[in-house]
């Protein structure tokens, strides 16, 4: 039995002085504010459990072929360095942290930390997908190597861009399927196992950036003032799908890079 | 349900059917509104033209097997509706012939099954029978339908581009292999993906609809069935569509990519993809049947002015339904799986048959010393079970391992699935069309042509299908573009059928279009219904109510409730109801 | 004895007079049980469909029955009456879980029989591609007799009677299904497992059907002249693809030809050397059998290039550029079709392994019927039947073999 709680019911002439979460008002078809902020989350959580479901169908797939092809999957995680993977597992913590911040600020008004965390939310997701292409994806696809890159211990045969990038003779070509040409690959199965990491790391990278876009709207909406102790549904949400994102890549990491 | 609801009728609220002006304007606030009745009605007209689509497909596929492809001695083809003029080969021809079917059961699963009821009906009706003003998520709720539009763009592309000849199960390896230099097939496997998340964003609307916004003193079991099933068929499409949409995107990766997770000649498994693809698409039947059983309930029971029989069973038995629905998808496979996953897939199947089993009793039950109306949404209803029926008993030599090893891929399953898909989903949506039909557009329909209609239609459908399960058993495969001189006989009867079935369905259109320019006006609660959409005006007014309405008794209570909008002279109700219901 | 008639009596209350002429009697029309396994599925299917219609008369009686005797009747309303009744809603939901319960086991007994096949089961290897099947016996031969069966000519597998057979099978391409609908078993051809099918079919009945007597009498049926079978009765059993593979899915058959043991090791032997001197005949037959579902020999174009005129054709022009269509190539082509792609072809030929007397047959069958052929290299027929050849294509020449009927 529901009954209608006078509580935060804010129908009453708003002056247009106070900033718009002051003013804001739940839509015409909810009763109250806070039913209307529970609806919300209760829906996002329910789109979680999709994004949960979509990343289970490529977990799956992951078991199915590591029992198959043990030998395959020991292999190619060796050729993944761990501590990229380590440093953006931390990048993507440190991320959570700070959106988890911008939530607190907004809960008590801090805008302008509030400002601040979400966009350094946004600048670690950008250093995670960085780190991804420059570091991980362009050599290893390609054997081009960024020649500042820490990790590059091979020696290089060319370069190019003026010297910006650098050709790493034989580290190529490790590609999933049929683009697979990695000549030194012992196992026959090497390229389901690119194809199992590229599907997974690339849509995740893709919820990142996706997170990204999500975040940066509600800064910006932030900026106008929408959001405040009394209406922040919108930062909340965005928080939640940033943390599913981390959380993912924290079940990712360890199967992708540990596992040898 | 609501004792001071609207007050039909007072003109000082305007049907959402009001234009908001001139031509330009009412179609841009139809393109832009957030209002779930327009949203419905949108969805139920693009539903029903791709129902239409399909069927003309499907009219193809029976003309097609009219007679069997034969080359006489000097190389001469006949029997092909769509061979080439020139064609020296049966390839080209058949070719065709597969992607019609293929074009034919994509169209009708995922753009008209699916969405069908939940989308249009659902839409319109559910916020209606809660007492509340819309959705939960009313933007949402628009974006969807626009996903939907989209999605289905995707697929007339796919067949613009030449069609798709994979079958509506794109099956690795062939999916993954044929017209390997084209690019229709990644337009339709990405038509279905996108058109999963329509159904998602609708799905999860719902769910939080139904938890949400119950108008004041409705409780759970306050709700009517129809919300209870949608409900239920929310949350399988909540939970099992994301496995089809990674599904769709790894055979996307692999046609683009060749990544070869499908790919045996890659170390893939073709038998994972149909693992990942029925886990989606057995649900899914259900999210097909389960509204439609919604409808059902609460046709069977407005039309016979009864309490329905065994709520409380009917609405577990939806959610049993949606639970067990998840853990029998490997009945699609007994051909191709290990001995032990057989059985135990067979063994969890009958297990679904049992709540659908008590619903069917629950709905027969309904009508003992009920007032029962003779109408076309209950002789839909009389259709839908008597179908159904057939349908689900069928759906048990299927289940059978031993029987399954000679059934599996004839036209035996053909049948089934169509008495269960055509005969159950699409005669209930043919009931709720009718049923809420003058609430929706404020026009009554005429009565004895559509029931007549509906009679063709019944006829036909029988005539059709009936004859595939001999086709199945005496050894027809499912797919085949031609076939041996033995089944002729049976292939013709099938198609007259389907002649009948488009007579059925056009006289349908022609008296639905009919009454849309010059029906009646309705009432605002022409059968005498119990539940809160009667409350409001039909149509509706913009906000659907002018007062939020109070939920002061169950959905069916017939004995002892006058409907809403009657004159308590029309509805007597005896002194010894009164006293029995006060006695309990 | 047909199951329906053993379930016809052993349902006391049918007379099998009725019992002929019911429905139910339809559902097996054209396929006779083939095996016993086949007889016990029939009756499980019989079985469930009488469990059906019991269900579903008695259901319907009883809506048709309510629905009219209480239509709404003007001024009057429904009496109340109880909602839910416990005892009668357990019932309900009891009595058919029971019914399900029992269904299961029975099915679960059928099909243990139908996976399990026996130690001493024969053992032969089918390989299904697009769009036809090779079965090796077990003394490495293959059938040579054809026949027709819907638009195509289709190959006859000899099978046994009264013995166990096993089939081991995979795909060489996509998935495909063995049906063999009198048998009521089915299983899938995967590209990356292999799969097994087991049956142990019946003798041919007092009625069945009898190979020719004269080599005459052959010729006359169109039919294949076995002399060690002459006068064998035999009994055929369609054989369909039943999983979706592309555009000739529907033509993917076959026809599986029952005879006694002995007859059956007689056809052995006559497939492991059908003797016949003529290289013609033999790259005819296996044309038939193995390239007539995509190459023609009438000059049409098919999934392959046509045959006709092919051999020593000048311009034939491949990814390769313009190579010489020569005995040399054609090997390749059929061990290695990959390597060259005939120009407005698209790769989808699965690679052959042929005998050499095979081969050679082929590339004389197609310098038979190829007008570019040197005279140096044209073949003199053995026997006096060379035109046949050089007509015959995709399409059978007239008498047309009978295609086979269930028997009875
Ligand atoms: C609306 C969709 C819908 C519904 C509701 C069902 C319902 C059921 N289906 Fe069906 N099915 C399909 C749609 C549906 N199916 C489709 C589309 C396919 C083919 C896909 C493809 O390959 O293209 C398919 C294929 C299919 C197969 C695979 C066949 C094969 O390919 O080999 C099987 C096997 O178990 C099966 C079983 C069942 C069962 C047991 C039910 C049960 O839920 C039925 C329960 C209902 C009843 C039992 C009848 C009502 C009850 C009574 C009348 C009371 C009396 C009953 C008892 C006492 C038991 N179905
Ligand atoms: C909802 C699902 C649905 C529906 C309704 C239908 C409806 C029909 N189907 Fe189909 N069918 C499928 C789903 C469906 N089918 C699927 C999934 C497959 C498998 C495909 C595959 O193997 O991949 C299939 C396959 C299939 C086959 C087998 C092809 C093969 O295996 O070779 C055949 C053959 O007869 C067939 C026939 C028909 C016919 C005659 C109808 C008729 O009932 C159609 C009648 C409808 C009309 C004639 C349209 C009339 C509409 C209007 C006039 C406008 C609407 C107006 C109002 C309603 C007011 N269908
Ligand atoms: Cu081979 Cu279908
Ligand atoms: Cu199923």
């Amino acid at each position: 039995m529901t009954t209608i709680d006078p509580g935060l019911d804010t129908k009453q002439p708003a002056d247009l002085a106070a900033p718009a979460w002051k003013r804001y008002t739940p839509g015409h078809h909810w009763r109250t504010q806070a039913e209307e902020f529970d609806g919300a989350k209760l829906g996002f959580w329910l789109f979680l459990t999709t994004e949960v479901l979509l990343f289970g169908g490529i977990f799956c797939a992951y078991f199915i072929f590591r029992t198959l092809y043990p030998a395959a999957f020991a292999e190619g995680s060796a050729a993944l360095d761990w501590r990229i993977g380590a440093i953006n597992t931390a990048v993507l913590l440190l991320s959570s942290y700070t959106m988890a911040c911008s939530i607190y600020c907004m809960q008590t008004n801090q805008q302008k930390r509030a400002q601040i965390n979400l966009w350094a939310t946004i600048a670690f997701g950008a250093v995670f997908v960085l780190l991804k292409f420059f570091l991980e994806y362009m050599p290893k696809w390609s054997g081009w190597f960024l020649s500042f890159d820490p990790f590059l211990h091979y020696e290089t045969t060319k370069s190019a861009w003026g010297g910006l990038l650098v050709y790493v003779e034989g580290y190529g070509g490790k590609r999933p399927g049929q683009l697979f040409d990695y000549p030194f690959a012992t196992d026959p199965n090497m390229p389901l196992w690119w194809s199992v990491y590229y599907s997974g790391t690339v849509i995740h990278a893709a919820h990142v950036l996706i997170g990204m876009v999500l975040i940066a709207r509600v800064a910006i909406k932030g900026l106008k003032g929408h959001y405040g102790p009394k209406y922040y549904t919108g930062v909340e949400i965005a928080g939640l799908y940033w943390h599913l994102v981390d959380l993912i890549w924290i079940f990712l990491f360890p199967l992708l890079y540990l596992i040898h | 349900m609501a004792n001071h609801g609207s007050h039909a009728g007072h003109g000082h609220h305007a049907s959402y059917l009001e234009p908001k002006g001139g031509f330009v304007v009412t179609v841009w606030d139809w393109m832009t509104t957030v209002d779930h009745k327009k949203i419905g009605v949108m969805y139920l007209f693009a539903i029903l033209f791709m129902f239409f689509l399909g069927g003309v497909a499907a009219m193809a596929v029976r003309l097609e097997l009219w007679e069997p492809v034969r080359v006489s001695a000097t190389g001469q083809i006949t029997g092909q509706l769509f061979a080439m003029s020139d064609a020296t080969s049966i390839s080209p021809g058949n070719n065709t012939y597969n992607r019609l079917f293929t074009l034919h059961g994509a169209i009708m699963v995922f753009m008209v099954i699916v969405p069908s009821i939940p989308a249009s009906l659902g839409n319109f009706f559910l916020p209606l029978m809660l007492g509340a003003k819309d959705v939960a998520f009313p933007k949402l709720n628009l974006l969807s339908w626009y996903i939907y539009c989209f999605g289905s763009i995707f697929a007339v592309i796919s067949i613009i581009l030449g069609g798709v000849d994979t079958g509506w199960t794109f099956y690795t390896p062939y999916s993954t292999t044929t017209d390997a230099d084209y690019w229709r097939v990644v337009f339709m496997v990405m038509g279905a993906f996108i058109l999963g998340f329509s159904s998602i964003l609708t799905g999860l609307n719902f769910i939080v609809t139904v938890h949400k916004l119950r108008a004041p003193g409705m409780g759970w079991f306050d709700m009517p069935l129809f919300v209870w099933a949608v409900y239920s068929s929310a949350i399988i499409q909540v939970l099992a569509t994301p496995v089809i949409g990674i599904t769709l995107l790894l055979l996307t990766f692999e046609r683009i990519f060749r990544v070869g997770i499908f790919d045996p000649a890659l170390g893939g498994d073709p038998v994972l993809y149909q693992h990942f693809f029925w886990f989606y698409s057995h649900p899914v039947v259900y999210v097909m049947i389960l509204p439609g059983m919604g409808i059902i309930s609460d046709v069977i029971a407005v039309q016979s002015h009864k309490r329905l029989f065994g709520y409380k069973a009917v609405a577990f038995a939806s959610l049993g339904i949606a639970a067990v629905s998840f853990i029998v998808w490997g009945h699609h496979m007994f051909t191709s799986m290990s001995e032990l996953a057989s059985t135990v897939f067979s063994a969890l199947t009958f297990l679904v048959a049992i709540p659908t089993a008590v619903k069917v009793f629950n709905w027969i039950m309904t009508l003992y010393k009920g007032s029962i109306a003779i109408n076309t949404p209950m002789v839909y209803t009389l259709i839908f079970l008597f179908l159904f029926s057939i349908g689900g008993l069928t759906g048990l030599p299927l289940g059978t391992l031993s029987t399954d090893m000679h059934l599996h891929d004839t036209y035996f399953v053909v049948a089934h699935f169509h008495y269960v898909m055509m005969g159950g989903t699409i005669m209930a949506l043919m009931a709720g069309i009718h049923h809420w039909w003058p609430k929706m557009f404020g026009r009554m329909y005429n009565e004895p042509l559509s029931i007549i209609a509906a009679i063709i239609v019944f006829l036909g459908f029988n005539v059709t299908f009936f004859t595939q399960f001999f086709l199945g058993t005496q050894g027809m495969p499912r797919r085949y573009a031609s076939y041996i001189d033995e089944f002729q006989t049976l292939h013709q009867v099938s198609t007259v059928g389907s002649w009948l079935l488009l007579l059925g369905f056009v006289i349908h259109l022609a008296v639905l279009v009919h009454s849309l320019v010059a029906g009646a006006k309705a009432p605002a609660n022409p059968w005498g219904g119990l539940t809160m959409e009667w409350v409001a005006a039909s149509p509706p007014v913009e906000h659907n109510f002018d007062h939020e309405p109070l939920c002061t008794h169950g959905p069916y209570d017939y004995e002892t409730t006058v409907p809403p909008h009657w004159d308590p002279k029309d509805y007597p109700i005896p002194e010894e109801n009164k006293r029995l219901a006060s006695g309990h | 004895m047909t199951s329906f008639q053993t379930l016809g009596e052993r349902a006391g209350f049918l007379p099998d007079i009725v019992y002929e002429n019911m429905i139910t009697r339809w559902f097996f029309r054209t396929t006779e049980a083939g095996t016993e396994m086949a007889d016990h599925t029939d009756d499980m299917f019989i079985w469930l469909w009488w469990f059906g219609v019991i269900w579903f008369v008695g259901l319907m009686g009883i809506m048709v029955y309510w629905v009219i005797k209480y239509r709404r009747k003007p001024g009057k309303i429904a009496p109340i009456s109880t909602a839910h009744n416990t005892p009668l809603e357990v019932a309900w939901t009891v009595v058919p879980t029971l019914f399900l319960i029992y269904i299961f086991f029975q099915g679960f007994f059928g099909y243990m029989d139908k996976v399990v096949s026996p130690g001493n089961a024969v053992e032969m290897s089918l390989t299904g591609y697009k769009w036809n099947w090779t079965l090796v016996y077990p003394n490495g031969a293959e059938s040579p007799v054809a026949t027709t069966l819907g638009a195509k000519p289709v190959t006859v597998f000899y099978m046994p009677a009264e013995t166990p057979v096993r089939l081991r099978m995979n795909s060489s391409d996509v998935m495909h299904a063995f049906w063999v609908p009198d048998f009521r078993v089915k299983a899938d051809l995967l590209p990356n497992r292999y799969t097994s099918i087991w049956f142990n079919a019946k003798a041919p009945g007092p009625d069945a059907k009898t190979h020719p007597k004269t080599k005459e009498e052959a010729d006359a049926r169109g039919e294949t002249w076995i002399e060690s079978l002459a006068g064998a009765p035999y009994t055929d059993h369609w054989v369909f693809c039943a999983e979706y593979c592309g555009d000739e899915h529907s033509e993917m058959a076959a026809v599986i030809r029952v005879v006694s043991d002995n007859h059956w090791r007689a056809f052995l032997e006559f497939a492991a050397d059908p003797g016949d001197v003529d290289p013609i005949t033999v790259g005819q037959r296996v044309f038939k059998q193995k390239c007539a579902s995509c190459h023609s020999v009438d000059g049409s174009m098919n999934t392959g290039p046509t045959w006709k005129d092919l051999y020593n054709k000048p311009g034939h022009r491949t990814n390769k550029g313009e190579v010489p269509v020569n005995p040399d190539y054609i090997r390749e082509s059929i061990a290695v079709p990959a390597a060259q792609i005939v120009e407005g072809y698209a790769n989808n030929m699965p690679a052959f392994v042929l005998k050499d007397k095979q081969i050679e047959g082929i590339i004389a069958y197609m310098r038979s019927i190829s007008i570019h052929t040197p005279e140096g290299e044209r073949p003199v027929p053995a026997d006096a039947a060379p035109a046949a050849p050089a007509t015959d294509g995709t399409a059978p020449a007239a008498p047309q073999p009978e295609a086979p009927k269930p028997q009875g």
